[in-house]
């Protein structure tokens, strides 16, 4: 569904943020897409919505080029900026005025949504928290029913019960033709939503894998001493929080932190277990 | 799908559009509005009433830019600009949204309120002109003639023909549009900025030019391509126009080519866009 080949981006010309970038993401997962502040997820986010323009390379969206940015590829694809810029208008009148450009919008899910993640929907949407906003715009971007929905950083600003709202909303909203992506430097706030991972740093992939491969190669555990298959660890009050090489084939439960912090610290181990 | 052009997608674009920014265009027609009667408030019947009408079409002028920056003001805050530029619309319809709502709402709307507020103030100035200065029919038409909307230049009034007015209209909505698009801060000011400084420039260039091939000190306005006025040592002042069809091309080219170009430059813009 999103087909990225030997992307170059920068911008300045002089310092290239990536180059020869290339990535594949398919329907029916939710990518959650990790990496450092400046990284340059938001950057690779705006490329494939055709809001920044590769130097060069090619990027494929619901076999569209995004650079184009045609109406028909506009509303197949949504995307939820970090920050929302929203008029001074009502949720009625904004879904009166916006809604109808999105062919698949339904109404009934989008007030669905907005009663879940408790925002009145009889307010002026300039009036609002900032996270309320933010939660009007992802009930909006989930109602729009678009093939790809492009979320960056949407729990910021989300207060805990915000937060759990929006991962139970999104995982239910998720179909097989529907491709979800999530930026984000807050990787516990993805916990048990994402089955894909991608992190990103220093200008390229360290690691594209789904959450069933990462249970295969890598176990999360607690361990009282270090051995060579540790690729990250963190003090603990039962000892030591561990990312190790799966050698035994154990049974863990991902922690996004330590994965983040695994993969960060050791790209090429990561890229040798992962390719 | 058609990409470039849909009446149902352009008339929701417009109805969006003015819905959003119809408190603020609002706002800026009334300034208009109190200007211009200002303009001919500060007037009395003993002077002549082109000054007003001059007044009224320079702030016409001067509001043009100033409406298309409205308009057009979604780039200043990246997340607004994202929601622009992502909004299911083709660049054409998004352009065209910002030439109708310029030229085919604004413009005879601002003509229709100038022509009622001068004919008022008209009146009650003739009226008084005639109860406290005895002025004669024929005084009335010379002194304080009603404001007319004529292709054909009068010799009797002051103020700009109805065509310059019309070609710096749309040579100035073109600059903004231009300006809104190549600028995202600032961009009333910068764009003021450059065409000043363009105008400047060109002046400056036009003048040297003709020193040079005349061979005496002549001065040109910024856009007198086809006339010269050269002023010789003993101070005598002569004119030198270019041939008739020579000046019509040059008419042409000024009122018709340059905010055509303006408008084109603004509508090829709008596809190279980036946030």
């Amino acid at each position: 569904m999103i087909n990225i080949q030997n992307l170059s981006f920068g911008y300045n010309r002089k310092k290239m943020l990536y180059e020869n970038l290339s990535l594949s993401l398919e329907a029916g997962s939710i990518y959650g897409l990790l990496g450092k502040n400046g990284a340059g997820k938001s950057t690779l986010l705006c490329n494939m919505m055709g809001l920044l323009f590769p130097v060069s390379g090619k990027i494929e969206v619901v076999q569209h080029n995004p650079q184009k940015r045609q109406p028909s590829f506009l509303q197949n694809v949504y995307f939820i900026p970090e920050e929302v810029a929203l008029p001074s208008i009502s949720i009625h009148t904004y879904l009166e005025l916006y809604a109808p450009f999105y062919p698949k919008f339904n109404e009934h899910q989008f007030y669905k949504y907005l009663k879940e993640l408790e925002v009145p929907s009889d307010q002026k949407l300039h009036k609002m928290s900032f996270g309320q906003q933010k939660k009007a715009i992802i009930a909006f971007g989930l109602a729009c029913n678009t093939q790809v929905l492009i979320m960056d950083e949407p729990t910021n600003g989300l207060d805990i019960p915000s937060k759990s709202q929006f991962r139970k909303l999104v995982a239910a909203a998720l179909t097989e033709e529907r491709l979800f992506i999530i930026s984000t430097h807050q990787v516990r706030d993805l916990d048990n939503l994402i089955d894909q991972i991608i992190i990103i740093d220093e200008s390229e992939v360290l690691l594209k894998a789904s959450i069933t491969n990462i249970n295969e190669k890598l176990c999360f555990k607690t361990v009282a001493e270090l051995d060579e298959n540790v690729l990250y660890a963190e003090d603990s009050l039962k000892g030591k929080t561990v990312v190790a090489v799966n050698v035994m084939g154990e049974d863990s439960r991902i922690n996004m932190e330590h994965l983040f912090n695994a993969v960060i610290a050791n790209p090429k181990r990561i890229k040798d277990i992962f390719n | 799908m058609n990409n470039t052009f849909n009446f149902r997608r352009f008339g929701l674009l417009l109805r969006k559009t003015i819905y959003e920014k119809g408190l603020v265009l609002g706002g800026t027609f009334i300034l208009v509005t109190i200007l211009i009667m200002f303009s001919y408030s500060s007037t009395s019947t003993n002077r002549q009433s082109s000054f007003s009408q001059s007044m009224g079409l320079v702030i016409g002028l001067f509001s043009v830019t100033v409406w298309v920056n409205i308009l057009l003001n979604n780039f200043s805050k990246k997340s607004a600009a994202a929601s622009y530029l992502s909004l299911p619309c083709s660049h054409f319809e998004k352009w065209l949204s910002v030439f109708v709502i310029t030229i085919f709402m604004y413009l005879p709307l601002f003509l229709v309120v100038f022509k009622v507020i001068d004919t008022l103030f008209l009146n009650h100035f003739r009226d008084l002109a005639i109860s406290k200065f005895h002025y004669s029919t024929k005084q009335l038409e010379t002194d304080l003639p009603y404001l007319t909307y004529n292709f054909i230049e009068k010799d009797n009034l002051n103020r700009m023909p109805f065509s310059i007015f019309l070609a710096c209209f749309f040579g100035l909505g073109g600059v903004a549009v231009v300006g809104s698009l190549y600028f995202n801060q600032k961009s009333y000011i910068k764009s003021a900025l450059v065409f000043l400084g363009l105008a400047f420039t060109l002046s400056l260039a036009l003048n040297m030019l003709f020193d040079t091939i005349i061979g005496e000190k002549t001065s040109t306005g910024i856009f007198s391509f086809t006339k010269a006025v050269i002023t010789t040592e003993n101070e005598r002042l002569f004119t030198i126009n270019a041939s008739e069809s020579i000046q019509q091309i040059g008419k042409y080219f000024i009122m018709i080519f340059i905010p055509a170009a303006l408008w084109l430059i603004g509508l090829v813009r709008f596809s190279d866009k980036e946030l």
